[in-house]
């Protein structure tokens, strides 16, 4: 039995630990994410990234000719494993290197790659996606958003939802329907579009913690230059999927964010007096620690026989498992930090994370659709919706 | 995680020779009121070399490891057959192997790994419950040599078929292992709710014992008795993750079948989704087992000791889930005697209560990384 690895995986692992006790400054570590940054640790934020990118450790796995090392799956999970040992905060464009990125490889024009992928990879430019809409959720082909073409230009009107970073993107990948008379999949197409062009506004939602998290994009005749559209005209359904299915090296390492809150919450527990002891020693507490941390441990073994499978090319439904198994343990996880805290569950961080677990099972394709997805694609089950 | 092709050969040819020769309805049904005896399929095994895979080379064994191990106890799992392997050629050699025993014991050894002898391991006591550590039978040396047990042991698996018991025993104050040949026990069968796999107690009056390892490294044997117990635990593991592959196989191939309202049952969503919560529960427990058998054989003792305890409290809080969930897919004809399905759910509440269930092996983990800092 053999465990994934490789040479060139393990060296990339020397170099950029070295990397990072030379250049990961405290004062970066200060800040963890663009989702919940200010204005002014955004730029804090920008400045870590740009000193990333141009060492050449911000997008390993793009093609060394747009500023990547070409980077293989296992390559990409020991990135992300130094990346957490080191407490690096964030880049800035998590869904614009994983998601847009890709897209962008498999279909722009060079045009398009010059233009926008250096600028991405630095933080220079910041992205969002514009997917969802109030009536296409876990039905995204139901968008109705529309781009009419008009001489040179696409005019866009409609209404995008749910945009991580909306409030600081330059950037959007639009998907908008272009042919309104074709059945849903067909009739749409994707575009890059500039977020200064007139006639974009961009809202707040306040979520359930009381924090604009998210963003509403409202279009009304935005004019649009023809060369924003990414890949064939009516196939952004195509373009899109590219973008929801390159999410592999990613999937292997969700493990790492939640076993380091599980560590912090053991420790946190330790801590917190109870009875004369600690929350740690209470026998109920114990167990649901232990629990919680059990979880942590399968994803962990869940995630690495993902990778395994992926290096070995065995099938497996292990990747299509991962995301279900992480938003359970990240509840799971909020809810017995909540145990351990006790009146203190009330205020402060723990009650923001409490509350903001609830987006685990939600973001990103809810349990439910997922496990649509996964009856019909791995169980080979009719499609039931 | 990836078997290499040997170890999928192996797997290749359990897996067929136990659908030729055990199969279900003509091998494991006719034997469910038997006491585990099935000297025909023993033989036949043995002579594929699985009783002996485990077992060093000096004693006509293979030398191989847990994962070639557990393999074994994989296939017999989804087989559901009813044989001493997990006992015999896992708990017992791997027992004997963890005392220091391998020269002094190659006779036992080398009839082990040929299948002429069955070995079983006895270690807890209904007193104690899953604690190993609490053994209430004594041990006594004999004038002359040789030493005398008493106390009794319970559940010991596999103890009606055994010609030879290992038993662990209060040696002076420190805990020890010891060899107890058949005739020297008192071995009374338990029936129980698994007619798969035999549970019996065993007493011991003052019976003749050798000492494992006697003479040889720790007097104290609690470290072999970890040892060997993790791998017991994490063949168990194994043994219920083959019972609840097949489980879950048949209870999706019957989701596809079975029609209701003019349509199959596996085309709502409710079944679906019960589905893929074994599903979900099938692919941890597997990845965890696995991860297990691996540290078994090249981790440090406390990687394997933590491997053991993740793989075991999943394995006893998911196992019976995933066998209840797929009587509940079947429903009414899963309720009978007469299909296969409460056969698997058996197997499981077995594997989930031998050895430490949910709640101890969380304990177990709660002393290994809540009283001290997790491993990173």
């Amino acid at each position: 039995m053999s465990v994934p690895g490789s040479e060139a995986a393990e060296a990339l692992r020397r170099e950029l630990r070295a990397w990072l006790e030379a250049n990961l400054e405290p004062r970066f570590r200060a800040v963890s994410s663009a989702l919940a940054a200010s204005a002014d640790t955004i730029e804090v934020l920008r400045e870590w990234n740009r000193k990333v990118a141009d060492a050449g450790w911000a997008a390993i796995s793009w093609p060394a000719e747009y500023g990547g090392r070409d980077a293989g799956v296992l390559e990409q999970v020991a990135w992300a494993e130094e990346m957490d040992r080191a407490r690096s905060p964030a880049l800035v464009n998590p869904i614009g290197l994983s998601n847009i990125a890709p897209a962008i490889l498999a279909y722009g024009t060079p045009a398009q790659k010059d233009r926008f992928l250096q600028r991405m990879r630095r933080g220079d430019d910041i992205w969002c996606q514009g997917f969802s809409e109030p009536d296409a959720g876990s039905d995204l082909a139901s968008l109705r958003a529309t781009a009419l073409q008009d001489g040179d230009d696409f005019v866009v009107n409609g209404q995008k939802v749910w945009n991580t970073l909306g409030n600081l993107a330059d950037w959007c990948e639009l998907l908008v329907r272009t042919d309104p008379d074709a059945p849903p999949h067909k009739g749409i197409s994707c575009l890059l579009v500039d977020m200064r062009l007139p006639g974009i506004e961009v809202r707040p939602i306040v979520t359930i913690t009381g924090e604009a998290e998210f963003f509403e994009i409202f279009f009304a005749d935005v004019r649009v230059p023809a060369e924003a559209l990414l890949g064939p005209l009516h196939q952004g359904w195509r373009v899109a999927m590219t973008t929801l299915n390159n999410e592999r090296g990613a999937v292997a390492s969700l493990h790492l964010a939640v076993r380091r809150k599980i560590r912090d919450l053991i420790e946190r527990a330790r801590a917190t007096p109870m009875g004369g002891a600690s929350a740690a020693d209470d026998p109920v507490l114990r167990r649901r620690l232990a629990h919680v941390y059990l979880e942590g441990e399968l994803l962990r073994r869940l995630s690495d026989r993902a990778l395994s499978g992926i290096v070995s090319q065995r099938a497996g439904p292990e990747g299509a498992l991962t995301k279900l198994v992480w938003s359970q343990t990240e509840q799971h996880l909020a809810e017995v930090a909540a145990e351990v805290a006790g009146p203190e569950a009330l205020v402060g961080e723990v009650a923001r994370a409490r509350l903001a677990s609830r987006s685990y099972s939600i973001a990103g394709g809810t349990t439910q659709v997922n496990k649509n997805v996964v009856a019909q694609r791995v169980l080979g089950l009719p499609r039931s919706y | 995680m990836e078997f290499d092709e040997t170890q999928e050969m192996l797997r290749e040819s359990v897996r067929r020779f136990l659908a030729e020769r055990a199969s279900i309805t003509g091998y494991v049904r006719p034997r469910l009121d038997g006491d585990g005896r099935t000297d025909d399929v023993w033989r036949g095994l043995a002579e594929l070399g699985v009783c002996g895979l485990l077992a060093p080379e000096s004693a006509g064994g293979g030398g191989l490891g847990m994962v070639e191990t557990g393999i074994v106890c994989e296939e017999i799992g989804r087989a559901l057959y009813p044989g001493p392997f997990a006992s015999s050629a896992l708990g017992a050699v791997a027992a004997i192997l963890a005392s220091g025993a391998e020269e002094r014991e190659r006779a036992l050894l080398g009839e082990l790994a040929s299948g002429r002898r069955v070995g079983a391991v006895a270690l807890h006591e209904t007193r104690s419950r899953y604690d190993w550590r609490a053994v209430e039978t004594r041990a006594r040396a004999r004038n002359g040599g040789g030493w005398r047990l008493t106390g009794v042991k319970s559940p010991v698996p596999d103890a009606a078929v055994a010609d030879a018991l290992v038993v662990s025993a209060d040696a002076d104050g420190v805990l020890g292992l010891f060899v107890v040949e058949k005739e020297n026990a008192g071995i009374e069968p338990l029936g129980g709710l698994d007619p798969t796999r035999r549970l019996a107690r065993v007493t011991l009056e003052d019976a003749p014992a050798r000492r494992l390892g006697e003479g040889k490294g720790e007097r104290d044997a609690s470290r072999a008795i970890a040892a060997t117990l993790d791998r017991i635990v994490v063949g168990l593991v194994a043994d219920g993750l083959g019972a609840a592959a097949r489980a879950f196989e048949l209870a999706a191939a019957y989701a596809h079948e079975r029609r209701q309202f003019g349509k199959p049952i596996g085309s709502f969503q409710a079944v679906q989704h019960v589905l893929v919560d074994m599903l979900q529960d099938l692919e941890l427990a597997r990845a965890a087992t696995y991860h297990a058998l691996w540290a078994a054989d090249a981790a440090d003792d406390a990687e394997r000791h933590h491997a053991a305890a993740v793989a075991k409290a999943f394995a006893s809080e998911a196992f019976p889930r995933i066998g209840a969930n797929a009587i509940q897919v079947f429903a009414g004809i899963g309720y009978t005697w007469e299909h296969d399905v409460h056969l698997y759910y058996k197997r499981l509440l077995t594997v989930q209560h031998l050895c430490g269930d949910e709640a101890a092996h969380l304990d177990e983990l709660a002393r290994l990384v809540v009283d001290r800092a997790p491993p990173a």
